[in-house]
């Protein structure tokens, strides 16, 4: 709480934002989340894995790739992520065989360069709901300013689809995905601050007809973050509708009209 | 189950189907021609073959006399199938005759319409394919398959998902008229997908399956059968009209490669 309210002025347009924070995303929103997953993903299918430095970029494609640090190489896979989607051989005719380009990326995203592209990993949630953990989710109040702070834990389903166009492969990519998940949640929580991240559930790979026959598992997992957010009195806000409620008379007619549109001035 | 479908006047298409096959073993096939039903045989295949068809060329000319005549009505051709299992075992023979289907006034009407259909295709509506039949039987691939017998790569340069060596058997070139259809694009889960899917209009041979591939050669477009109406007389097929989906450009199937220079030669 106190970090962003000592640190960060705020100018009322945007959220507040600690040092260093995505402007729009913040830490904590379901989107965020998201975005680490994919991410993380994307590092366990990078054929050099990225290091620190590309997690804190926003843009997956932007970031920069810094050479794998740990001495301990990742396994080889044949599925690879590099952002790049072109088939090796496509380049070298001679390297049939090689390592397939993997699509890991945000659900529905409808501005992809490609289209029908597999393998592919999609990174979506579910229904959101969020957990009261105090009286009205009531944390402080900063008396000089009035400004008041809430927190409250927020549940996330997290859904992993693993598509491919032949059984095997789906399988194993969403196999590789699930104990990935599970092997570093203890990794992640700890990292990003997830108050609870669920052991993650490997589905059954069931066939999908797109273009041709697809098959896609898929992977639920649930990760729980204590949100926060502030308000401040908004005076000129109360003020309006009070004087639009002493010029008709009756608050309840003022709403009304807004509701039904009658009301246009 | 074998079909014999005469291309009149110089050619006989013979395409096979092995029931039950023993996978993971290849058969290779014996054809034999002859006069009779009850034989002598005259095996035309040597060495013998492992494709799921045959194309019987020994008719140049029905002007030369001691060679098989198709174009008699009265005298008939007579062609047995044998397969022989690599791993060795019992060998399994189909015999058949030439159009045994129809009766002599249904053989003339079904000969001119697969003529016309043929001919039609080549030169007003059609355009050149090569059509691939996805294995059914075969040795298994080497490289992808996991312990439970699945194919873990449809991108694998041996099987090409299929689990057979090689994929697909080798492609029969033809024509075929494709129908125009828009593409259908839809907000999904993988953002935003297309599909196109329309129908299909090619000759009878060779006989088309689910899942089998149908290349246009001019455009390099890769097919993919969904549904197979064959048009018949007496349940005797003409044509075939075929449902088909276009295949996305990155769809494992494009690394299949076919001939794109090769020109059908049903009907010289």
């Amino acid at each position: 709480m106190s970090a962003f309210l000592i640190n960060q002025t705020w100018d009322g347009s945007a959220l507040p934002l600690e040092i260093g924070e995505h402007r729009h995303i913040t830490v904590g929103s379901p989107l965020a989340v998201l975005g680490l997953f994919v991410l993380a993903l994307q590092h366990r299918f990078s054929p050099t894995a990225i290091g620190t430095e590309g997690l804190q970029g926003n843009s997956p494609d932007l970031r920069p790739a810094v050479e794998w640090e740990d001495p301990t190489p990742p396994e080889p896979l044949p599925w690879v992520w590099s952002g790049s989607l072109r088939p090796a051989e496509e380049c070298d005719p001679n390297n049939v065989g090689a390592p397939r380009p993997i699509f890991i990326g945000p659900a529905f995203d409808k501005n992809k360069s490609i289209r029908n592209y597999r393998p592919a990993i999609y990174v979506d949630r579910g229904q959101v709901n969020v957990e009261k953990v105090s009286i009205d989710n009531f944390a402080g109040q900063h008396l000089p300013s009035g400004l008041k702070g809430f927190g409250a834990m927020v549940h996330i389903p997290i859904q992993i689809d693993c598509i491919a166009e032949s059984y095997g492969d789906s399988n194993i990519i969403a196999d590789t995905v699930w104990f990935y998940l599970l092997a570093s949640r203890d990794i992640l929580c700890s990292s990003f601050g997830f108050h609870v991240f669920t052991e993650p559930t490997l589905g059954m790979t069931l066939p999908e007809e797109l273009d041709k026959q697809l098959f896609h598992t898929q992977i639920f997992c649930e990760v729980t973050i204590y949100m926060r957010w502030s308000t401040r009195p908004i005076a000129p806000l109360i003020n309006d509708i009070a004087m639009r409620a002493a010029k008709v008379g009756d608050v309840n007619d003022v709403l009304q009209d807004i509701v039904l549109r009658e009301s246009r001035s | 189950m074998m079909r014999i479908f005469p291309m009149f006047p110089q050619r006989v298409f013979l395409q096979w189907v092995l029931r039950n096959p023993t996978l993971g073993i290849t058969y290779e096939f014996t054809v034999d021609r002859s006069g009779s039903a009850e034989g002598p045989w005259e095996t035309i295949t040597t060495p013998p073959i492992y494709d799921f068809y045959y194309v019987d060329m020994a008719f140049p000319s029905n002007t030369v006399t001691g060679t098989p005549d198709l174009m008699s009505m009265t005298r008939s051709v007579y062609y047995r199938i044998t397969a022989q299992p690599s791993a060795g075992g019992d060998t399994v023979s189909i015999i058949k005759k030439i159009e045994p289907w129809l009766d002599r006034r249904r053989e003339g009407i079904h000969r001119k319409l697969v003529r016309d259909a043929m001919i039609s295709l080549k030169r007003v509506i059609g355009t050149e394919i090569a059509a691939l039949k996805k294995k059914k039987w075969g040795t298994k691939c080497t490289l992808c398959l996991s312990s439970m017998g699945i194919s873990v790569n449809p991108y694998c340069p041996q099987c090409y998902g299929t689990t057979f060596q090689g994929g697909y058997w080798t492609p029969v070139y033809g024509w075929a008229q494709l129908f125009t259809t828009p593409i259908s694009i839809q907000t999904a889960l993988q953002g935003e997908s297309e599909r196109k899917q329309t129908r299909l209009l090619m000759a009878h041979i060779p006989q088309m399956d689910k899942e089998d591939l149908i290349v246009f050669l001019r455009t390099n477009k890769y097919f993919q059968v969904d549904e197979v109406t064959p048009t018949q007389i007496h349940n005797v097929d003409v044509h075939q009209e075929l449902i088909v989906s276009e295949l996305s450009p990155t769809s494992a199937e494009y690394d299949l490669k076919v001939d794109p220079w090769r020109e059908p030669c049903w009907w010289v």
